[in-house]
């Protein structure tokens, strides 16, 4: 199973931009890849692509193996999920989910068994009666899901499923999704503009920027090592510092000298999370700018040397704005960045 | 290859839009561009300005065209300022018989205008229930009431043409309070804006294209209506009227330089409706027979509930009491007061009418087959209409849409006129034929029939054929499963209208239609106009006019509950 | 599919049904007329006779009133449907002239008619019948409401019928036609005057037809108005009764004759010739009483209920047809501008 993108350009018919220029992309093995960026950044133009209701003015589609850059997008034997879930109003649960069996000319009776073991499967068996208009969000989200499960695509892409749900209903649906796409095995891409929900969900990130995948990689590099500087802010780190110079296995930087034995590069950048009011490292003094409640948490406005610098911390004797105060930084927290290429 | 793929696609737009476009130029296009022509021709065909001229410089002409103009601003203006109350009342409260209303207000719509023609004349004339009662209460009370003299005067002109065109405001108007953000107004409200101050300046100015949209609409049809005004409008000619009498008094010179005037005229105001019906709230998505009415919306308070209240009966006095006239004058015989079904049964009787060489029972049966005919044609035309009007723009798109749209505001006399001038005597002869008058209602019908169609068609999200297409269904089986059943009430009232449409037009069938081939209007029309014949069978074939135009109503009605009984949200 | 092939039924079954109303056996001569050519009789008691004489099939169309009927065989020049048309009289015959409708035809049995009633010198139409036209007044109203009978046509303009008189639009009823050539003729040069006075005394109740206009006298609408001098005679034979006072002025009277005319083109010229020859005939003259008018072949029997009520003029004003087609517009446009 997989997809395999190479070297696909796209603009917009009229408009002279590109909107895709030299995009790779591949997907193997049932992994869960998660596409990110900002809006505007093309994600959702890489779906269409890949559906076929857009077509490259260069570059090829492999899915499988099989070209098909040219192929209808019923042929492509694909899923997908849409952010309002687009489902049939005028059908049942039940009709839905078995719309893609039923284009496939598969017989009724294993049509009602896979149709019954997807809503076993999803939790929806007392709902296949419904129309979609007496379902709930989450529901919706999930006969969705089924819907394009259900006949075993090549590759299921999602287009940011979550977003049109609730704060607190999304995050228990992050796991359901990522449990429900692990046990079909099938190749996912997902799509969102949220990077936790990317981080909690995927097996593999891609950051897109600028029509091609900026970087990629494991959830867990790409939230705490990141290379570039435009993935690290996309992926939340808000302390980027410049560096002055590099010496003796050692980057100079606005808040000190940072030990590095890789060859010189021009930022330096760490989580807020990373900033703590006490432990181990490096020590930084600084002024307490402002200082703002987020229940559990606290988001400090710091300066230290004239640099300004963010950090959250969970505290119980918080410090007041105006207080001067150490904070630390295990250097291991420290990621060194590469510029972004213009 | 993506120079190859543009052209194709302007290749696949140019070839949605060819089977619409020879069909409206063969039968609107080219018919009134021949009529057109005689109006800058003299009789060997040389080009002159004099029949333009002739009529600019009319006294009697010139009149014509400002009384024209002037009853469909008064029309308009009346229409709309009714409706406003009314549109606002139905989207704000919520109270019993909210949706009954609103159905209510489609009867007018569906409604043949020479039926409410004949009740009008039965309320409002010399010998009419109105007088009656005037001179009935007159000689109980000795007082002085003077008679009503509405008739054959231009504000009875008004008062028509408020009647069929209150509901399509009413329509308009309450789509857009329905959609409009609460929250402004009850920002005002909190900034301490009273209400009346609230409403003139938050909510009013939020409903100025759905206001000019809905004057501009009814504008058109005032301009360009003529049954009623035939029938019970006397000396005070419209446009349409005028064109009518001076066809027939052979002056197809004159007549054809006024409906240049006119035309115009006319297109002027369509053209302002269209534009106005895209902007936001115009009405572009509302469409008569949709049960606009909104759940939800504050219990009126006792004073409120009693304006609406006197507001509704005045609503349904206005509906219903021209129909019930005639139903009434249906049923009573003409010596007493006796209930009598005599009138029926000489309607039904199939007696051949000695000068009409039709039997009624003949015509209904026409006007029947013509409206199932015109449905077969008109729709699918309304269909590829609406599906071109949501097709990605391009260079002369609107203009192309406004074609499409252009029999909206074409004069039906002149098309009728035309139609036979075009297709007599030539290679193709049409005239006296029943397709031709099929052709000609399905031209009339269809833009209104692809306005609904459209806006159901917008209705449906986009995502939907993706979904259906990913999951692995083809372009067609995606159309037929998916979209088409969610675009079937749209067509469904596209087919209500072209019925009803086809069911009661008179000006174009009075010049089409031959002999045996003759429809229920044009005979209601024969038999008014030949002021020899009894009050009775009139009224009893007008009552089967409206009978059989509802009955259609509510049979569609039916089978669109049938297919929306999955309640989608909109 | 079940849908479709209701669908392909439906229209199959609807286009039978059209085809079937609209079959016919294919006639011989096909005419065009008023409405009351068939609704009063005069149709239905000389079509057969012709039909029988010469073994054909004879179809007559009344579209409604002549200005409708001319306007129908105007749209269909280019191809004409109609072989003759029935009931141009002297006022409206120089529209059909105008527009080239008419093809001339001298009927071979031109001598019976009454040479007094050959208006028409070009022979576009051979007259059939005549009447004079008259002012009709309600007895009963007249003199309820103090009013004096008019003498003359012109008495119409005095300022004591205000808000009494019934008339007829001429564009649209050929009745109304004559009336205002008539008016016009008498009038003279003040026939600019005469029409603004008639205006104010008919005050909006102009009508379109002649039996609409006539229902509304019946009704009592107002109790003068525009018709025939046979009308009294009409009201006795039908009702019994003599409430009319038919007014024909007996030096200035103007005579409705009515012509049939061959269309220019028509498809069956030969036999529509035939026609035109039978009108001057006994056989279609001795019938023209049921178009209460009288024939104009000197000789034939009148009813004596037409002898004893009719009103007629000895001396007459009426305009030639090409005098009519000179004048016409200027007379229209001041009718339209008294009364617009």
């Amino acid at each position: 199973m997989s997809l395999i993108i190479r070297d696909m350009d796209v603009s917009y018919p009229g408009g002279g931009r590109k909107v895709l220029r030299g995009f790779d992309l591949d997907i193997t093995d049932g992994e869960i890849y998660s596409l990110i960026g900002g809006s505007g950044s093309g994600k959702t133009t890489v779906l269409n692509l890949i559906a076929g209701f857009l077509q490259p003015s260069r570059g090829r589609i492999l899915i499988d193996g099989r070209d098909v850059t040219d192929e209808r997008p019923h042929k492509r034997n694909i899923g997908m999920v849409f952010q309002d879930y687009a489902l049939f109003p005028h059908m049942s649960v039940r009709s839905n989910i078995a719309f893609g069996l039923r284009t496939r000319n598969i017989p009724r009776i294993e049509v009602d068994r896979r149709v019954d073991d997807v809503l076993e499967l999803t939790g929806l068996s007392d709902r296949s009666g419904r129309f979609p208009s007496a379902l709930s969000g989450g529901e919706k989200q999930r006969v969705a899901l089924s819907r394009a499960l259900v006949y075993e695509p090549s590759l299921l892409l999602l287009d940011e499923p979550l977003s049109a749900l609730d704060a607190s209903l999304r995050e228990g649906l992050r796991k359901e999704l990522r449990k429900i796409l692990k046990g079909s095995g099938t190749n996912a891409l997902y799509v969102t503009h949220d990077q936790m929900e990317a981080v909690s969900i995927s097996d593999r990130i891609g950051y897109l920027r600028d029509g091609r995948i900026h970087e990629e990689g494991a959830p867990e590099r790409m939230y705490w090592r990141p290379n570039k500087v435009g993935t690290a802010r996309f992926m939340g780190v808000s302390n980027i510092l410049k560096v002055k110079g590099s010496k003796d296995g050692h980057l100079e930087t606005s808040i000190g000298r940072i030990p590095w034995s890789g060859s010189a590069l021009p930022f330096i950048g760490f989580r807020s999370e990373s900033l703590r009011l006490s432990g181990n490292g490096i020590c930084l003094k600084c002024r307490v700018r402002e200082v703002e409640y987020r229940g559990r948490d606290l988001h400090l406005d710091l300066v230290s040397e004239g640099t300004p610098l963010k950090s959250i911390v969970s505290g119980v004797c918080p410090p007041k704005p105006g207080d001067r105060i150490d904070m630390f930084l295990d250097p291991r927290d420290i990621m060194v960045l590469e510029k972004d290429p213009s | 290859m993506s120079g190859n793929k543009i052209s194709a696609n302007a290749l696949e737009t140019a070839g949605l839009y060819l089977l619409p476009m020879v069909f409206l130029f063969l039968f609107c296009l080219y018919p009134l561009l021949l009529m057109a022509r005689y109006g800058i021709t003299d009789d060997n065909g040389r080009l002159t300005l004099r029949y333009l001229s002739e009529v600019i410089h009319d006294r009697i002409f010139r009149e014509v065209i400002i009384f024209t103009l002037v009853q469909a601003f008064v029309s308009a203006l009346v229409t709309v300022l009714l409706a406003i109350p009314g549109a606002y009342l139905l989207a704000r409260y919520s109270f019993p018989g909210r949706s009954v209303i609103m159905a209510a207000t489609t009867v007018p719509f569906v409604l043949p205008s020479l039926v409410l023609a004949v009740g009008f004349l039965g309320l409002f004339g010399a010998q009419g229930l109105l007088n009656g009662l005037i001179y009935d209460v007159n000689s109980f009370l000795g007082t002085g009431i003077p008679e009503l003299e509405l008739l054959y005067t231009g504000r009875i002109i008004v008062l028509a043409h408020v009647f069929f065109n209150f509901p399509i405001a009413l329509r308009i108007l309450n789509s857009r309070f329905s959609n409009l953000d609460a929250s402004l107004e009850n920002a005002a409200r909190s900034m301490g804006a009273g209400r009346v101050r609230t409403f003139l300046f938050v909510t009013l100015p939020q409903m100025k294209y759905s206001l000019i949209s809905s004057f501009s609409l009814v504008f058109t049809y005032c301009m360009l209506s003529l049954g009623v005004i035939l029938v019970i409008g006397g000396l005070n000619h419209t446009l349409e009227v005028e064109l009518f009498s001076l066809f027939n008094d052979l002056k197809v010179h004159q007549g054809s330089a006024l409906f240049i005037i006119g035309s115009l005229l006319v297109m002027l105001a369509t053209g302002i409706y269209l534009w106005s019906s895209t902007r936001e709230g115009g009405g572009s998505d509302v469409s008569l027979g949709e049960g606009v009415a909104r759940k939800g919306g504050r219990r009126p308070g006792a004073f409120t509930f009693f304006l609406i209240l006197i507001y509704l009966a005045m609503v349904v006095i206005v509906i219903f009491g021209p129909l019930m006239v005639v139903i009434r004058e249906s049923l009573l015989s003409g010596s007493g007061g006796d209930i009598t079904f005599s009138w029926y049964r000489e309607v039904i009787s199939r007696q051949v009418d000695p000068v009409l060489s039709i039997s009624p029972l003949n015509a209904i049966l026409n006007s029947l087959l013509f409206g199932s005919l015109t449905m077969l044609i008109s729709v699918p035309l309304a269909w590829m209409t609406a599906h071109l009007m949501l097709r990605s723009r391009f260079i002369g798109k609107g203009l192309l849409d406004l074609m499409l749209l252009f029999p909206l505001g074409a004069s039906s006399v002149a098309l009728g006129y035309g139609l036979v001038k075009a297709y007599s005597g030539g290679p193709v002869e049409l005239a006296g034929t029943w397709y031709l008058v099929v052709l000609v209602h399905s031209v009339i019908a269809y833009p209104l029939g692809a306005r609904a169609i459209y806006s159901s068609l917008k209705a449906v999200p986009g995502d939907l054929m993706k979904a259906a297409r990913s999951i692995g269904a083809g372009p067609l089986e995606a159309y037929f499963k998916v979209k088409l059943p969610l675009i079937l009430p749209g067509i469904l009232i596209a087919s209500v209208f072209s019925f009803a449409i086809s069911l009661g037009e008179l000006g174009a069938t009075l010049m089409v239609s031959r002999e045996a081939y003759i429809t229920m209007p044009v005979f209601l029309y024969r038999v008014i106009e030949g002021g020899g014949r009894q009050i009775g069978p009139m009224n009893a074939f007008a009552v089967i006019l409206m009978a059989i135009t509802f009955l259609s109503f509510l049979g569609i009605e039916a089978v669109k509950h049938l297919f929306t009984r999955w309640g989608v949200e909109r | 599919m079940g849908i479709g092939i209701m669908v392909i039924l439906w229209v199959l079954g609807a286009v039978y049904l059209l085809e079937m109303i609209g079959r016919e056996e294919e006639p011989d001569l096909v005419i065009y007329s008023y409405e009351s050519f068939q609704s009063y009789g005069l149709g239905p008691a000389v079509i057969p006779k012709f039909e029988e004489m010469h073994d054909v099939k004879v179809k007559v169309v009344t579209p409604g009133d002549m200005g409708t009927v001319l306007g129908m065989v105007n749209i269909e020049k280019d191809r004409p449907k109609a072989d003759i048309i029935i009931g141009v009289d002297n006022s409206m015959l120089f529209k059909a002239v105008r527009e080239d409708l008419l093809e001339p035809y001298i009927p071979v049995n031109i001598g019976r008619l009454d040479p007094t009633m050959d208006f028409d010198p070009g022979h576009y139409v051979v007259p059939f019948d005549y009447g004079y036209i008259a002012i009709i007044c309600n007895g009963e109203m007249m003199q309820e409401r103090g009013l004096d009978i008019p003498g003359d046509l012109l008495d119409l303009g005095s300022d004591q019928y205000e808000g009494q008189i019934l008339l007829l639009d001429p564009a649209t009823s050929s009745t109304g036609c004559s009336f205002m050539i008539w008016a016009a003729s008498v009038a003279g040069g003040n026939h600019s005057s005469f029409f603004s006075d008639l205006a104010d005394n008919a005050n909006g109740r102009v009508l379109g037809s002649w039996d609409a206009m006539y229902k509304a006298w019946r009704d009592g609408e107002a109790p003068i108005a525009i018709s025939y001098g046979l009308d009294t005679a009409y009201e006795m034979m039908s009702t019994g009764t003599n409430n009319t006072i038919t007014v024909v002025p007996e030096h200035q009277g103007y005579r409705q004759i009515e012509g049939a005319g061959l269309v220019k083109g028509a498809p069956h010229s030969e036999l529509a010739r035939k026609f035109l020859d039978f009108i001057l005939t006994d056989d279609f003259q001795s019938e023209v009483y049921n178009n209460y008018m009288l024939p104009v072949v000197p000789g034939v029997p009148i009813d004596p209920m037409f002898d004893e009520y009719g009103e007629h003029a000895v001396s007459h004003v009426e305009p030639t047809t090409s005098e009519v087609m000179e004048n016409y517009e200027d007379w229209y446009q001041a009718w339209r501008e008294a009364f617009f």
